[in-house]
């Protein structure tokens, strides 16, 4: 069924009243403005097939269908009922006030007789809303609302109305809400506006906001009143602006319609009909969908050829008819045609049958495998099965036991293995279902028992600071109303969030760059501070307490890190280090900006730095810019190191370029060690010594290494090295090459490398 | 310039990094380990294995046991199970073999009575033919005679044993994240009458240990040797304390394949750490940030399937996949930096650039930052996005960090609190809410040295507002009291103790059966036995007693329960509100409903597949699958007007 979209007219008073505002304040135009904004981004992010209109009153034409000389004159349908896009935004963005008179009640007539004429004759509306935006500070009649009234309730049409404020709010309460950094407003806001509430009006559940200091005239109360009695009477409802905005600033994905997905459950003779239900799933929006479009044209989206070479030098294309399926059995190729292939693959039937009971204690958390929680409930129009069902979860529930279930979507797909665990609520009964793993998914790590080495046993004096952190942090009645804080049911996911907002923004203004905030931190702004100034004082008892020691020695986690890309946080501390070293202000302000994460720092820093080869004329330097650009990758950056040493050593007229090949081998000794990769070094080393047995030239460089007792990095120095001490001494000692550590074979050694550096990009 | 430069990688592709986020718990590919199995092959290693083996073996119905006679046969089918796992679990390890004590010799040093079978390399099926071979009871003899030479000689040394493995790994083509030496030896002393051969091989040992190599022994027992006694030689050679002493002699040695691979597995354990993060509890009013560090470990990641490869039918070689983006027009072949991310909303597109998408997947650099606490009541049932981790501390980074970690640990246990923080895994990977579950240590009761669990504590992922879904609700009417209760009968008897441990995948050792009996020109592939199935024989004769009651109480006689047409229910529906009478509708019944429907103008209130069973009773070609075009259709068959 698709026919729950809605027919949306936004009428908007542009009268004299919307522009008044308080120097400093935003106008309530302006504020209705930001408000249409977010509806129609909304709209269109989620693609939504609502159909929106906007009907401007008061403003200086009178377009529309029902205006004739004299009646519903400034009122003007700016855009017609249709589903919400870009025209429709920059209308909005085009709104101006107008300066004439005009009438809210005619307004309504004009947007509902619209909405009636679009709608007729097509399907699919499920309801027809009227949103109107005013601050009801124009004069109006309204001698036929009796009429109208029921003219709207006759078509079902529902008025919601948006304005500064309703007038429930007090004196006091406008002083706060004026000031939007003061986050005790909303709570101030949402008692006041409760406590004040008239019965005869329709709750706003919430607080008010407005622009203006100024009480109210007698016309906005009149207004106030008539308007209240249209939603009243429409069952619409009245927002603030601030309410309204605060509804709008999260930004919700298009909605999932759930869908269910039918089995069996057996259980020994028993058959009964479920279904599934996703009940929690990461929530990737279809709209971040990115495609490659070719930047001189956008309007070109970019082909990808993705071929089939030899994996040789010769680099042959293959045709797809010349290709056969295989799977690699260690370094084997095994081939496998297709028919073959479904023989082998295991074949399974569609099933969800329960194969035993285990005590619910037995399912650790720990265990729980793939991407969805489903929910499984009883399938409608079997109403025995489903007491059955019913029989089994609360027979569950009060065993506190769960269910091992074998699940396999259809013939063709893999089955896998699960537990079911029941859930009962007042109004609700189901199972939930989350899957476990196999034997060969489990990995038995086992790990000393802390309290195996004395240093870290914890003193009572350390315990009891501990305790009285999680006291002080204790989030499970920290809400404003003795509720669990940050539930996840409430933290809205900050990267689904910036997303939107850069997609927004980027839309709205092409040319300036993103502006990225919306960490959960900032999110939850107000709750975390308040945790945070209890507990600044056990935070540093336990600062005094408990010795915590930097070793330094946070460089790269893992070679993988560091190729794509990835390098810890905390090997930013020894790099900065290192970098006060250096002279050029140029480099070290680049990386200063490296770390901010703001984006359009970045971007300048990386323009500054577009840089990507280890250059001759400096090149220490070059290769410390693109260590800290993180690109290209170590492993390529290394290796245009040490062929920049292999060419300066080669390249140089006696010894006029050793110098400078000496600093860079240097800088790539400190560095290699520093990243836990002796190997390049060693190796580049090993050939050096190599070619100053077959070339006289550079027996020269080679006698520097030596006299400097540059020697290759050792177990010592770094982990990762196999070289002990001793054999790097001798290394450096031994008159010929050939008969140390790893023979000749280091040129091979070097292309093994490079290989493997292929393998991974 | 190669080709393979235009595979300019994933640098920037926004798909990939979506892939990226899934893949986060995938061992990353230059993470290879390396095991050199080291074997003596000793006369000793030709005699009948130790006698309490041959005992149990009569008991045994696995003929596998019965077939290994020897310790070296035993050796080399444990070899090559080794390879096997290796295959399916990590391919790009890198395994080798090294015999000593052989006649002939094969090294690159021409060290006598060394004789490098294996280089260190991936497994192959080649290689694990070879080992089948070499174990098998008919073949074994004759191939060993023709590889390595008939006598066994007992001039070896072991330094130079150890020496040839050092040399192997430091020619190693590929980096090696993990060292180690296995050694298979039946002789506790090797070189008992030659003291400078014993004081090399303990010096080499050490020299081994001091850049990272491990070492370790696994002791085979035979018909005249009955004992070994690590503290002879051994003790020195691993290194051992006097504790570990006592055990290692304690233990008894197996001459079970089974047993004796798990020794082997259990010694080749890589705790090997997803990353290892800072965890910070906040600042300290003097600015200072209040960091301790954690290694992160992936404890259940579903097995990777078996890599599907494209092979070139010509050579059976591997072929290689070369992406190349091109303007469709002009097939001009782009660059990176010709590439812009776009997105339509609206009928406009709205574009980023490769490092704006980056930038907005960063929020900070990876790690934990403590959010605060909550009570382990807080953690609902369906809180769970995807699998989670287990941190331990890490003193690498932080020293103390244990100490702290314990000291949470402790309270949090003792509290029933669990941790709320946000995590980081990598930098360019945007946050999540994860609840840390404390987890002490758990120790077997009955078997001292078999640890159930390890302490540290469990990383949960929370999912967000966003992932949650609304679903309506079921107010299904409850069950009765007795129903309630004959189900927890049928509980009762279907219970048992899960143990995560206990099912295989059946697709996946399904799968690797087949290729495996395919690499390595085997009939049949190995039978898999599929525990997933329930046997509802075997759960009838536990619990069809209390099935049927309840099938009695709940049902109406001749109910037949599951029966997957849908129009089961629409039927009994029907039945319900028509006359009783008719016990099974037939076909014009149907069609006269869908005729009544027609005529009183309610065909849009029947389901499509009612109108198109009617459709095809009576022969009428719909002009499309859309409903309405079977109600146009109906309609004007029966000459209705719209």
């Amino acid at each position: 069924m698709a026919s729950n979209k809605e027919a949306l007219a936004l009428v908007v008073d542009v009268g004299a009243g919307m522009c008044e505002a308080a120097p400093g304040y935003d106008s309530p135009l302006q504020m209705a403005s930001d408000i249409l904004q977010m509806i129609v981004q909304r709209k269109m992010f989620q693609e939504s097939k609502d159909e929106l209109a906007l009907i401007l009153y008061g403003a200086d034409e009178s377009n529309n269908d029902l205006a004739d000389e004299d009646n519903y004159r400034n009122i003007n349908v700016v855009f017609p009922l249709s589903i919400a896009n870009w025209h429709l935004f920059e209308e909005i963005q085009k709104i101006k006030p107008g300066n004439n008179p005009a009438d809210l009640v005619d307004a309504v007539v004009v947007a509902a007789d619209h909405l009636r004429r679009e709608t007729e004759g097509k399907h699919g509306f499920a309801a027809k809303r009227v949103m109107l935006f005013t601050n009801a500070a124009t004069t109006f009649s309204d001698h036929s609302l009796k009429t109208i009234l029921d003219s709207l309730q006759r078509q079902d049409i529902i008025v919601d109305a948006i304005g500064p404020t309703w007038g429930q709010a007090d004196e006091e309460d406008e002083t706060d809400e004026n000031n939007p950094s003061d986050s005790s407003a909303q709570t101030n806001g949402h008692e006041n506006g409760d406590d004040h509430s008239d019965s005869n009006r329709p709750t706003t559940n919430g607080h008010s906001q407005s622009s203006q200091r100024k009480p109210l005239t007698q016309q906005q109360q009149t207004g106030i009143r008539v308007i209240g009695e249209i939603v009243n009477t429409t069952e619409g409802t009245l927002f603030t602006f601030r309410e309204a905005l605060t509804i709008l600033s999260v930004h919700q994905a298009k909605v999932v319609k759930p869908t269910a997905t039918k089995y069996i459950l057996q259980l020994a003779d028993l058959k009964l009909h479920i279904c599934t239900y996703i009940q929690v799933k990461d929530n990737k929006p279809a709209i971040f969908r990115l495609k490659k479009v070719y930047a001189r044209d956008p309007t070109t989206e970019i082909k990808v050829d993705r071929g089939r070479y030899t994996k040789d030098e010769q680099d042959q294309e293959i045709e797809k008819e010349e290709l056969t399926d295989g799977f690699r059995y260690g370094t084997t190729f095994v081939p496998i045609n297709k028919e073959t292939l479904d023989e082998m693959k295991y074949q399974s039937e569609k099933c969800f049958s329960i194969i035993a009971f285990s005590d619910a204690s037995m399912m650790r958390r720990s265990l729980y495998l793939g991407d969805t929680v489903y929910e499984v409930i009883s399938e409608p129009g079997f109403e025995e099965e489903a007491q059955a069902f019913a029989g089994l979860v609360q027979a569950m529930y009060d065993t506190n036991t769960v269910a091992i279930v074998r699940k396999c979507f259809s013939e063709r797909s893999a089955p896998e293995l699960g537990f079911i665990r029941p859930h009962i609520a007042h109004d609700h009964i189901c199972m939930y279902y989350v899957k476990l793993p196999f034997a060969e998914d489990l990995r038995e790590f086992e790990f000393e028992n802390l309290d195996g080495t004395k240093r870290n046993q914890p003193s009572d004096e350390q315990l009891k600071c501990i305790d009285s952190l999680i006291t002080s942090m204790d989030l499970t009645h920290a809400d404003r109303n003795g509720d669990e804080a940050l539930r996840p049911e409430y933290v809205f996911n900050p990267y689904v969030q910036r997303m939107f907002q850069s997609i927004a923004r980027r839309a709205v203004t092409p040319d300036e760059p993103l502006s990225l905030s919306n960490t959960i931190m900032e999110m939850n702004d107000t709750l975390l501070r308040s945790v945070a100034s209890k507990c600044k004082r056990t935070l540093d008892t336990i600062h005094e307490k408990f010795t915590l020691r930097d070793t330094d020695r946070r460089q790269k986690i893992t070679t993988g890190d560091a190729l794509f890309g990835n390098i810890d946080s905390s090997t930013k501390k020894p790099r900065l280090d290192e970098n006060e070293n250096i002279e050029e202000p140029i480099t070290d302000s680049s990386i200063t900006n490296m770390d901010s994460a703001s984006f359009e720092a970045q971007a300048a820093a990386k323009k500054k730095a577009a840089l990507r080869n280890v250059g001759t004329l400096t090149p220490v330097e070059d290769f410390k810019l693109l260590m800290e650009q993180g690109s290209p990758s170590f492993i390529e950056i290394c290796k245009q190191m040490c062929n920049l040493i292999l060419e300066l050593v080669n390249n140089s007229h006696g010894d006029a370029l050793f110098e400078k090949a000496f600093q860079c081998l240097q800088c790539l000794r400190d560095t290699c060690i520093q990243k836990l990769e002796p190997k390049i070094f060693n190796d580049l080393e090993l050939l050096l010594k190599k070619q100053a047995s077959t070339v006289d030239g550079r027996k020269d460089f080679w006698k520097k290494i030596v006299d400097e007792k540059f020697s290759l990095i050792t177990s010592e120095e770094c982990v990762e090295s196999n070289v002990i001490p001793v054999e790097a001494m001798k290394f450096l000692e031994e008159e010929t090459p050939a008969e140390t550590l790893a023979n000749a074979a280091t040129t091979n050694e070097q292309d093994g490398e490079e290989e493997d550096l292929f393998d991974l990009i | 310039m190669s080709l393979l430069d235009q595979n300019w990688g994933a640098g920037g592709s926004a798909e990939d990094e979506a892939q990226d986020e899934n893949q986060q718990g995938r061992p990353i590919t230059t993470n290879r380990d390396g095991t050199l199995i080291l074997i003596e092959c000793a006369p000793q290693m030709f005699e009948t294995l130790a006698n309490q083996m041959k005992q149990d073996s009569t008991f045994d119905e696995d003929d596998e046991d019965a077939q290994l006679t020897t310790g070296f046969q035993l050796v080399m089918r444990a070899c090559q199970r080794f390879y096997q796992s290796k295959i399916i679990s990590n391919d790009k390890d890198l395994s080798g073999i090294i015999l000593y004590g052989t006649e002939n010799s094969l090294n690159a040093f021409d060290f006598k009575h060394i004789y490098i079978l294996h280089e260190l390399a991936q497994p192959s099926a080649e290689r694990i033919i070879q080992l089948e071979t070499l174990s098998n009871k008919d073949t074994f003899r004759a191939k060993y005679d023709e590889l390595f030479g008939s006598t066994q000689a007992t001039g070896y040394s072991l330094n130079e044993a150890l020496w040839t493995c050092s040399n192997l790994f430091s020619n190693s083509p590929q980096r090696l994240t993990i060292k180690r030496i296995f050694i298979f030896t039946c002789n506790d002393q090797p070189h008992a009458s030659n003291l400078t051969l014993e004081r090399q091989a303990k010096q080499r040992a050490k020299d081994l240990h001091d850049v990272g190599i491990q070492l370790e022994v696994f002791p085979i027992l035979t018909e005249s040797i009955t004992k070994f006694d690590f503290k002879k030689f051994f003790q020195d050679v691993l290194m051992l304390s006097d504790e570990d002493l006592e055990i290692r002699n304690n233990q008894e040695p197996t001459g079970r394949l089974n047993e004796l691979l798990k020794l082997v597995y259990s010694k080749e354990h890589k705790k090997r750490a997803y990353c290892t993060v800072p965890f910070s509890l906040g600042k300290s009013s003097d600015g200072t940030p209040l960091e301790f560090s954690v290694s992160v470990y992936n404890m259940v990641r579903p097995c990777p399937k078996p890599t599907k490869i494209k092979l070139d039918m010509k050579t059976n070689l591997e072929t290689k996949i070369v992406t190349k983006h091109y303007l469709p027009e002009t097939a001009e072949i782009l660059m990176p930096s010709d590439i812009q991310y776009g997105l339509d909303v609206a009928n406009r597109r709205i574009l980023f650039d490769s490092d704006e998408i980056k930038a907005i997947k960063k929020f900070g650099d990876s790690g934990f930052e403590l959010l605060g606490f909550k009570s382990l009541s807080c953690l609902l049932p369906h809180h769970y996005v995807k699998p989670g981790h287990f941190i331990y501390p890490d003193e690498k980074y932080v020293e103390g960090s244990s100490c702290l970690f314990n000291a949470l640990l402790k309270k949090c246990l003792e509290k029933k609190m669990f941790i709320l923080c946000q995590f980081t895994a990598r930098r360019n990977t945007p946050p999540r809410l994860v609840a840390l579950t404390a987890q002490a240590e758990e120790v077997n009761k009955k078997i001292k040295n078999d640890r159930l669990a390890s302490n540290g504590f469990h990383v949960h992922y929370l999912p967000y507002a966003d992932d949650i879904r609304t679903l309506p609700k079921n107010d299904t009417t409850r069950a009765a009291n007795d129903e309630v209760d004959l189900f927890k009968n049928v509980i009762r008897g279907l219970k048992f103790k899960y143990r995560p441990d206990k099912f295989e995948n059946p697709a996946l050792q399904t799968l690797w059966r087949n290729i495996e009996a395919t690499a390595l020109n085997k009939g049949e592939p190995d039978e898999f036995i599929d525990l997933t199935i329930p046997s509802v024989e075997n759960q009838n004769r536990k619990i069809s007693g209390y099935v049927d009651e309840l099938k009695q109480m709940i049902f109406p006689p001749g109910y037949v329960m599951g029966t997957t047409k849908k129009s089961a229910a629409a039927k009994r529906k029907a039945e319900t509100t028509s006359s009783p009478s008719s016990a099974k509708k037939t076909k014009p019944d149907e069609d006269v409903d869908v005729e009544a429907a027609a005529k009183s103008n309610l065909l849009s209130k029947l389901t499509v597949p009612m109108l198109k069973d009617y459709c095809r009773d009576k022969k009428l070609k719909a002009s499309g699958t859309k409903k309405q075009d079977f109600i146009d259709v109906i309609q004007s068959h029966l000459g209705i007007a719209q």
